[in-house]
């Protein structure tokens, strides 16, 4: 019966250590993912400044392939800590979750099958990931990236419905 | 059940079809050695025998085959059932109109047989096989032919048999093929050794036979259906030791051309019938030695018999009869579709090419109301080409379907589509045609699951109810051939897999969902209910009085308060566990790691929630709801002793900041899933039960 996989444990926490490696300093929405870094003094079409607190800031773009909104809240430092998407179909979580793409992959092989839902806790990713094909929304963060202080739980709401 | 009149005592052998609009046909056999011309019609709603118009010719022992077109092909059979002198059997054919209740000869076939097997092909032509050209001392036939309705002639097969046939089972498989097995030969070792076992299948494209793997008992008199995982379950038949009926059963796998030993008839049967109900189960009934029934329940592996003699907790289950599918309604089976997926709600529907009689029944597909459109596996689709969806330089649209976890491509094709007996034409994802179309673009495979097969994906297809317009699939053009390559598109409305609720000529503005209760603790084997399209549209489908109604979104949620805090919610039957917050807000253990549950629920006893659940925006339809998530690891283990169960009403697991009501939140609730042009008791679109 399958419902919760259980394989593949092996490569569960391979990537953690890659997060910090990112060099590169990308405009906001460009190739960002999870632990990237990107130029928070730049704000383009593909990424315009959504929110800006004294501890994180919030760029929200538009894919043009998907139609799906993305909003990445960076660090003071430039460090995309969490992620927060909504559309009709998914965004491609190979850039959304960046560095994080391979653990997600592998901590996902946990959760049980299920199509219109995806929930992860783990105390090195978190996600959460539901809704019919037409309306998804969904929400990650890397507990260890989170400035002090924020309550990410709070603070990461996918994007409103009239952003679409 | 309701009695039905018998037919006129005595007769024997005739010929039975079920018609496309819900009665059965009865033709010929033979009363007392002498074979009739008469012919009568059973009505589900007028339950009794109306004999009509007679046969062009009596016959008995004859076929009776139901076209696409609706039409019946009746060949062949005996002029007479006494034997002394021998009859020679019958060459002729002629066509039952379903509109008119009334016969026609057409051409004859180019041999006279009887006691043959008469198959439909994908193109609406009729392969017959082998049978017995005498009765008395029989000569059996290792030859074959089909007949086209359209050019109304019969042409031979090139080639014979391995083996001549009687006795013999031929199926449709789902590439198109044919496999004919058994033969009367084997009887009482008539000398054919070997032989006997012998099994050939049928190709359309060169109209020949070619011998594939040999049975592994050689039998006749068995039955024959095809499974919803493409295999062959051949079951009892003559003959074993002191001739006593075989209880064995043997399973083709037409990817290995090969014969294993599958699970055995609790009775011993021959010259049973096996029916392929429309919910998922196969019915076994009747044949030499028994007068019991039981049923064969898909599953991944090997399936189970069950019901002649099961503990009663098993036959209570069973004892479900199949219910009569209005116009308006298709049949629902849950854990019946022979894919490994608990609580996984599955029905039967037709595809055919566009204004034509070429058509596959397309079984274990799963209804999804978190999703729109209907999705169809290309190897299920042997025998049928549909037209490819283009843009305007003739290249094929490509779709890449998401689920939150996983994904899906293929291209989109352009169907006529049978829901019951109601036709739709529409635009459908016809997936993993890895012969001849593109393969997938590198964004839809790496996101999830990648699961373009049916084994992956836990159907043949999907047929996607949720009230949004569209599949919200991320659409491509795509050049021609299995290695084109895939540029991204804009479709326009009418080049995207749509909503096929909508696209119903009548009964279009929504769908019902009935799901009968489980009994045995909330765990049944496997679970059966209805799909009726329409709210307030028919008798069947008018929503009560006291009906709860919550307005939802144009994706069909709603908003479910649980301590106070609001979340999204949807009811679907498109995920099989109740998906409920998280553990921490739940209050609910996550099962342990490693075991059969894990990520999944796991209270040390059964609990019940309760939740506050109203339209997406607002409080309206406020309803206080009730329910229970029980321990994972308990209902996912096999009961020792006992068939695997399917159905399972308390399996739980998180979900994050949301509350999916899935498939087991349907057993024992009928539940309305309005589209926006639905109308009472209020405008959709809505959830309601």
């Amino acid at each position: 019966m399958k419902l919760a996989s259980s394989t593949h444990r092996l490569k569960a926490r391979l990537a953690a250590g890659l997060a910090l490696s990112a060099l590169l300093a990308l405009a906001p929405g460009v190739n960002a993912g999870l632990g990237d870094h990107i130029n928070t003094q730049q704000s383009s079409s593909a990424g315009m400044l959504k929110q800006s607190q004294p501890s994180y800031q919030v760029f929200e773009s538009v894919d043009s392939t998907d139609h799906v909104t993305l909003d990445q809240y960076a660090s003071s430092t430039g460090t995309v800590f969490a992620v927060a998407w909504r559309g009709a179909g998914m965004p491609d979580l190979r850039a959304v979750f960046g560095a994080y793409f391979a653990q997600f992959s592998a901590l996902r092989q946990h959760a049980p099958a299920a199509r219109h839902l995806l929930s992860i806790e783990d105390p090195s990713l978190m996600v959460d990931i539901h809704g019919p094909n037409s309306d998804i929304i969904g929400r990650a963060w890397v507990p260890a990236l989170v400035p002090a202080g924020v309550d990410v739980n709070t603070v990461v709401q996918p994007p409103s419905a009239t952003d679409q | 059940m309701t009695a039905t009149a018998s037919l006129p005592a005595g007769i024997e052998n005739g010929a039975m079809v079920g018609l496309q609009d819900g009665r059965v046909l009865y033709t010929g056999g033979d009363q007392g050695g002498a074979a009739l011309r008469h012919a009568w019609v059973w009505a589900p709603n007028a339950p009794s025998w109306v004999q009509i118009a007679d046969m062009t010719t009596a016959r008995t022992l004859h076929t009776a085959t139901l076209l696409n077109d609706g039409r019946v092909l009746i060949a062949g059979g005996f002029p007479t059932f006494a034997s002394s002198p021998p009859a020679a059997a019958l060459s002729s054919a002629e066509l039952f109109d379903p509109t008119t209740n009334s016969f026609s000869a057409v051409a004859p076939m180019n041999v006279a047989r009887a006691g043959h097997t008469a198959t439909l092909l994908a193109n609406n032509s009729v392969l017959v096989t082998g049978g017995a050209t005498q009765n008395g001392t029989p000569t059996y036939l290792a030859s074959g032919e089909f007949y086209d309705p359209t050019s109304g002639s019969w042409t031979l097969v090139s080639n014979q048999m391995s083996v001549a046939r009687g006795g013999h089972s031929a199926s449709l498989l789902d590439n198109g093929q044919v496999l004919i097995a058994g033969t009367i030969l084997a009887f009482n070792g008539q000398g054919c050794g070997n032989t006997c076992a012998a099994t050939d299948l049928y190709n359309p494209a060169t109209n020949s036979f070619s011998p594939t793997g040999n049975l592994n008992t050689a039998r006749y008199d068995q039955t024959a259906s095809v499974l919803a995982n493409g295999q062959v379950l051949v079951t009892g038949g003559c003959c074993g030791t002191n001739n006593i009926p075989l209880a064995s059963a043997e399973l083709y796998n037409p990817s290995q051309g090969s014969w294993s030993a599958a699970a055995s008839l609790q009775v011993p049967r021959s010259g049973h019938a096996a029916v392929y109900l429309t919910d998922g189960r196969i019915l076994i009934a009747g044949g030499a030695s028994s007068a019991s029934t039981e049923f064969y329940q898909q599953q991944a592996t090997l399936g189970s018999f069950l019901g002649a003699s099961l503990p009663a907790v098993y036959a209570n289950t069973l004892a479900v009869t199949l219910k009569p599918q209005s116009s308006n309604q298709l049949n629902l089976g849950v854990g019946g579709n022979g894919y490994n997926f608990a609580n996984d709600t599955a029905s039967t529907l037709r595809v055919c090419e566009p204004g034509t009689t070429t058509c596959r029944t397309i079984r274990a597909v799963i209804v999804d109301s978190g999703s729109t459109g209907l999705i169809v596996f290309a190897s299920k689709l042997g025998g049928v080409s549909l037209p490819p969806v283009t843009d305007s330089n003739g290249n094929t649209l490509g779709d890449c379907e998401q689920y939150v976890s996983s994904s899906v491509w293929g291209s989109v094709a352009n169907a006529d589509v049978y829901l019951g007996t109601q036709k739709i034409n529409m635009p459908i994802h016809v997936l993993d045609d890895t012969a001849s179309f593109a393969p997938p673009p590198i964004s839809c495979t790496t996101s999830g699951a990648f699961v373009n097969t049916p084994a992956s994906f836990g159907g043949n297809g999907l047929l996607g109810i949720n009230p949004y317009p569209n599949d919200s699939g991320i659409y491509y053009s795509c050049t021609a051939g299995s290695s084109g390559t895939c540029t991204a598109y804009s479709p326009s409305s009418n080049q995207m897999v749509s909503n096929p609720v909508a696209a119903l000529p009548v009964d279009n503005n929504g769908s019902v969902v009935e799901m009968d209760p489980l009994a045995n603790a909330n765990t049944q084997v496997a679970a059966y209910g209805m799909l009726t399209f329409g709210i307030g549209t028919e008798t069947n489908n008018q929503p009560p009085g006291n009906l709860t109604v919550m307005q939802t979104n144009a994706s069909g949620s709603i908003a479910v308060t649980f301590n106070g805090a609001s979340y999204a919610g949807l009811f679907d039957t498109g995920t099989n566990f109740i998906a409920f917050l998280t553990s921490a807000l739940s209050g609910l253990p996550l099962c342990p790691s490693g075991s059969p549950g894990q990520g999944l629920y796991c209270p040390a006893n059964v609990a019940t929630l309760s939740t506050i659940n109203s339209s997406y925006n607002s409080s309206a339809g406020s309803n206080t709801y009730n329910f229970q998530i029980g321990n994972a690891n308990s209902l996912l283990s096999v009961p020792q002793g006992q068939p695997q169960n399917f159905a399972l009403q308390t399996l739980g697991g998180p979900a994050g900041g949301f509350v999916d009501f899935g498939a087991p939140s349907f057993f024992g609730r009928t539940i309305y899933i309005a589209l926006p042009t639905a109308s009472v008791p209020v405008p959709g679109p809505y959830c309601a039960y």
